[in-house]
């Protein structure tokens, strides 16, 4: 049994906005292991990205973690100082690469030294050219010399995302955190990207978070998923109980709706996603759930074991073992 | 587009701008007064003297080649004699320009270095104490009158606190040092006369301080709104994430980016100081452009109008093509 | 009665979209410290012009010889001046004086600046060209010098200051309205209504001109403030009012002979600009602050 990398316990985080408090994210348990490659998906605005922030800490204002704990090889994130995060997790144990890889970069310093600014401060500078050429190289980028002396604007979508993954892998960190890579480049180079990102992490042993909406990207990577609904978990599971053994209704429901060849229409989810301000009480899925029932609007369900390896949170479950 | 193509186009506009200044010049003193030559002789002149004054001014020739002579003066950095001072315009403007130019120089160090420092300690500290603090005191520099916060100098710390001294650009007994850039300060450190030196510098002080100060406010402003606007980008949080220390985020990356529109405020800036210069050497009595070209409007002294009119606004659209230069050197997604 | 309410929701349904706009920025203006002191003095501001004959506790011109230069006391809360005048209410009066040359230099300007700069980016070519290299010519003047350069050409009165003033300014809210009407050109709806066959002058103000507005609007709260003081360095140097109009830059100019043994002189106008133009500027920060999407995040 691999160990456990990363456990996010009970997080509970607020946006304080000037229409009110969004309570963004409403605890949320979440369990990675050495080795992994996790998917968290859910709709825009579910929390997945607040959530990935939080493991670094790095909530921006207005938002606040209000409580939980963020456990990474032991040790609460959340209780350390911001030095100790800075010097030993941030762009070391755990980097993270994003939707918009040109934004992400810098415009007016060259691409090669905000590589070279990943790496230790010991090197000497004709080191530290060898490191980032051979990086650049690693994710196959062509005419790694070229790239490096050149600007962040000069590139296309899919080489600043090769140039980032270079970046955060050159610590060799044992978490890399990827939200929504793909989502902002074209589908032929999606999957280039997720190929080499799988590969990479194959070869580093680390494990990865991939954050996004497509189902069709967790089923092709992910080794076990999370899905997450206005805040909540609502299921993890192994990637293949989640595809072909779905157990709350929401994720029946997204399930549902990827179009395929034997099934011809598109089936939505009926209603749409809640405002977090006055989010709905109990169960916050249950206005748009075909089974609800009274219960679940007065109570929050637990979080339930249907099979091993695979959660749920719903009352439809209850009477079964708790998770 | 190549920086080549920007910096071309950049000229020619330049050029154009410069002729369209002189233009308007020539419209706003030639064509406009009503009656520039009784405004210098007095309404009962006697006529020969009139004519000979309107001669002497070029007034009685049709506008076009009024035009003519004016644009032909330009090119010489002719404009005539001045009424006033009875010595060639552009005499004077050698003999005043440099003054004025060691002022707005110096305003402008204090207005870059405070400024600067105060907008980015601002930008940081975001709506705590010292953020508020100098936000309240920029929005005060920029409502200021500079002539009345002139006044107020002069009554607190040349009156009551004798800091400043009460006028000019040297004490009675001092003499200028020899000049090789007219610039007292500059030339006395060149010529080694320390005590010249700190005297041209204590001159400075009361309309370098007012200036300074307001033009403080607008540059802390700009700094810190756009510093804000950079926290927001992406690449800060890509930095941040890379556990980059605070102070390398906020120097080499957010300031960098950030420093792009600041730039364009210096440049603008020094427009505020050549205005500032007229209201405030009035008040100090400091023998500059600023105030040479008050006393040449309220005498309408038609030929020192043009005359330093025309160097202002030249000083002040160079200023601009050299901050747009700038700032397309700096910015590479101009470059490349 | 029943015509009239009918009209009322008729309007409000057709306008709903800036109504919610409207309301929204009245919520965050609320909620801003900043706009609402600035809102507070400029209200003050503007109570205090148009009820001035009745709160002046005397006229601003009479003077009384006898009572030259009288320090501030119970009888004259600030002083008189060389005249013998009452500065308090020279003050109160100049204060509608001030608003009336900011209020006249805006109503010229940012009609003319608008039309212009939407006149520039719908033709294009050109129109375009010429337009905004006037602009740029007027533009490579510091304000003040070219306001003093046309007021000393016009003759120094007040009248001549102001459009002096609005010669100056009208180039940034032409290139602000231009550069709008550019991104708003391109939008389908433009495209529909040519299609449709409406006239360009029916297009130009129906369409583009309500879209310009609200930065235009936003420009000229942060100019206002700017317009005051302008103004008054002009009569401080003797070309924009003349005396005996209670204006605040020609009572610091009047009074700056006395600036050492009756300081009150020129230190109270002088004072009553900063405090304006203070006013104005936070009302212009804090609705900057609000309509700028950017700035709203983050707290």
């Amino acid at each position: 049994m691999p160990e456990v990398l990363l456990e996010i316990k009970n997080l509970i985080i607020n946006f304080y906005t000037y229409r009110g408090i969004v309570k963004a994210i409403n605890g949320v348990n979440l369990t990675i292991k050495k080795g992994e490659f996790f998917g968290l998906v859910g709709e825009t605005g579910c929390g997945k990205s607040v959530t990935a922030s939080a493991i670094l800490n790095l909530v921006q204002n207005p938002g606040k973690i209000e409580r939980g704990e963020i456990l990474f090889k032991g040790k609460d994130i959340l209780s350390m100082n911001e030095d100790e995060i800075r010097d030993r997790i941030r762009g070391k144990e755990i980097t993270m690469i994003m939707q918009h890889p040109v934004a992400a970069l810098n415009p007016v310093i060259k691409n090669g030294h905000q590589i070279a600014e990943a790496l230790s401060k010991k090197m000497s500078e004709g080191e530290v050219k060898k490191r980032v050429i051979q990086l650049l190289k690693e994710v196959n980028i062509p005419e790694p010399e070229k790239i490096a002396n050149q600007y962040p604007h000069q590139l296309s979508g899919g080489m600043a995302q090769r140039v980032m993954i270079a970046m955060m892998l050159s610590s060799k960190p044992s978490l890399l955190i990827a939200d929504e890579p793909t989502t902002a480049l074209d589908v032929s180079i999606q999957a280039q990207v997720l190929r080499l990102l799988k590969d990479l992490i194959e070869k580093h042993k680390a494990s990865v978070l991939l954050i996004t909406h497509d189902l069709s990207v967790v089923a092709e990577t992910c080794d076990r998923v999370g899905v997450m609904y206005a805040g909540d978990m609502v299921e993890v599971g192994e990637v293949d109980q989640i595809t072909n053994n779905p157990k709350h209704p929401y994720t029946i429901g997204l399930m549902r709706a990827i179009p395929s060849d034997y099934r011809k229409e598109l089936v939505g989810i009926r209603g749409s996603v809640p405002d977090l301000v006055n989010p709905p009480p109990g169960c916050r899925f249950h206005p748009r759930c075909d089974y609800a029932r009274d219960i679940c609007k007065e109570k929050k369900p637990k979080t339930i074991q249907v099979e091993s390896n695979h959660t749920v949170a719903c009352f439809l479950y209850e009477g079964r073992k708790s998770g | 587009m190549t920086f080549r193509d920007y910096v071309v186009k950049r000229m020619a506009l330049f050029v154009v701008v410069i002729i369209g200044v002189v233009t308007v010049t020539f419209l706003l003193s030639h064509v406009i007064p009503a009656d520039p030559v009784g405004a210098i002789l007095g309404e009962n002149a006697p006529q020969e003297l009139v004519e000979k004054t309107e001669r002497q001014l070029g007034l009685d020739l049709p506008l076009h080649q009024q035009y003519i002579r004016y644009m032909k003066g330009m090119v010489h950095w002719d404009f005539g004699i001045s009424l006033r001072t009875q010595k060639p315009v552009s005499k004077d403007l050698k003999t005043y320009f440099p003054a004025t130019l060691e002022l707005v120089m110096l305003s402008m160090l204090i207005a870059i270095t405070c400024g600067i420092g105060l907008g980015i300690l601002s930008a940081v500290k975001r709506n705590k104490m010292p953020d508020n603090i100098s936000r309240i005191f920029s929005l005060i520099g920029i409502s200021m009158p500079a002539f009345w916060l002139g006044l107020l100098f002069i009554l607190i710390l040349y009156y009551h606190l004798g800091i400043i001294p009460a006028g000019g650009r040297l004490s009675p007994r001092i003499s200028p040092p020899l000049t090789v850039t007219g610039l007292y300060t500059v030339d006395s450190l060149i010529a080694g006369e320390f005590r010249t030196f700190w005297d041209a510098l204590y001159h400075l002080l009361g309309p370098a301080l007012v200036l300074g100060w307001i033009q403080t406010a607008y540059i802390c402003r700009v700094t810190r709104s756009s510093m804000l606007e950079v926290f927001n980008e992406e690449y800060i949080r890509t930095a941040r994430i890379k556990g980059l220390k605070e102070k390398i985020v906020i120097f080499r990356h957010a300031f960098r980016n950030a420093a792009i529109p600041v730039i364009t405020m210096v440049g603008i800036s020094f427009g505020y100081l050549l205005e500032g210069s007229v209201l405030t050497e009035t008040v100090f009595a400091y023998p500059g452009l600023g105030r040479y070209s008050v006393n040449s409007f309220l005498s309408l002294d038609l030929n020192a109008v043009v005359g330093s009119v025309t160097l202002i606004a030249i000083c002040y659209a160079l200023s601009n093509l050299i901050v747009d230069l700038v700032y397309g050197f700096l910015d590479p997604r101009v470059k490349y | 009665m029943e015509d009239l309410r009918n009209t009322i929701a008729s309007w409000k349904r057709k306008h709903s979209s800036e109504i919610s706009d409207a309301k929204e920025i009245i919520h965050m203006v609320k909620k801003s410290p900043l706009s609402i002191a600035g809102l507070c003095i400029v209200l003050a501001l503007v109570f205090v012009a148009i009820s001035a004959p009745y709160i002046a506790p005397y006229d601003p011109i009479a003077m009384c010889l006898n009572n030259r230069l009288a320090s501030p006391s119970m009888i004259h809360l600030l002083g008189t001046d060389e005249l013998g005048r009452d500065i308090l209410s020279r003050i109160i009066y100049g204060t509608g004086v001030a608003l009336k040359i900011m209020i006249i230099v805006l109503m010229i300007d940012l009609p003319l600046g608008v039309l212009l700069g939407i006149t520039a980016g719908y033709f294009g070519g050109w129109i375009d060209e010429i337009i905004m290299r006037v602009a740029d010519i007027f533009m490579a003047f510091p304000r003040l010098i070219l306001a003093m350069a046309i007021g000393a050409a016009l003759g120094p009165s007040l009248v001549n200051t102001m459009i002096a003033i609005a010669i100056t300014m009208w180039p940034t809210y032409a290139r602000l309205a231009r550069g709008e009407t550019l991104s708003i050109k391109e939008r389908t709806f433009i495209e529909a209504e040519k299609a449709l066959g409406t006239s360009k002058a029916r297009v130009l103000l129906s369409s583009i001109l309500p879209l310009c507005s609200s930065t235009t609007i936003v420009r000229a709260t942060l100019d206002m403030g700017n317009v005051i003081r302008i103004a008054a360095g002009m009569s401080f140097l003797g070309l924009g009012a003349q005396p005996p109009t209670p204006e605040w830059g020609l009572m610091v100019s009047t009074g700056r002979g006395f600036l050492i043994n009756q300081w009150w002189v020129p230190t109270f106008p002088g004072f009553a600009i900063l405090l304006a133009v203070f006013g104005f500027n936070l009302l212009g920060d804090g609705i900057r602050d609000v309509s700028d999407p950017h700035l709203r995040r983050g707290g």
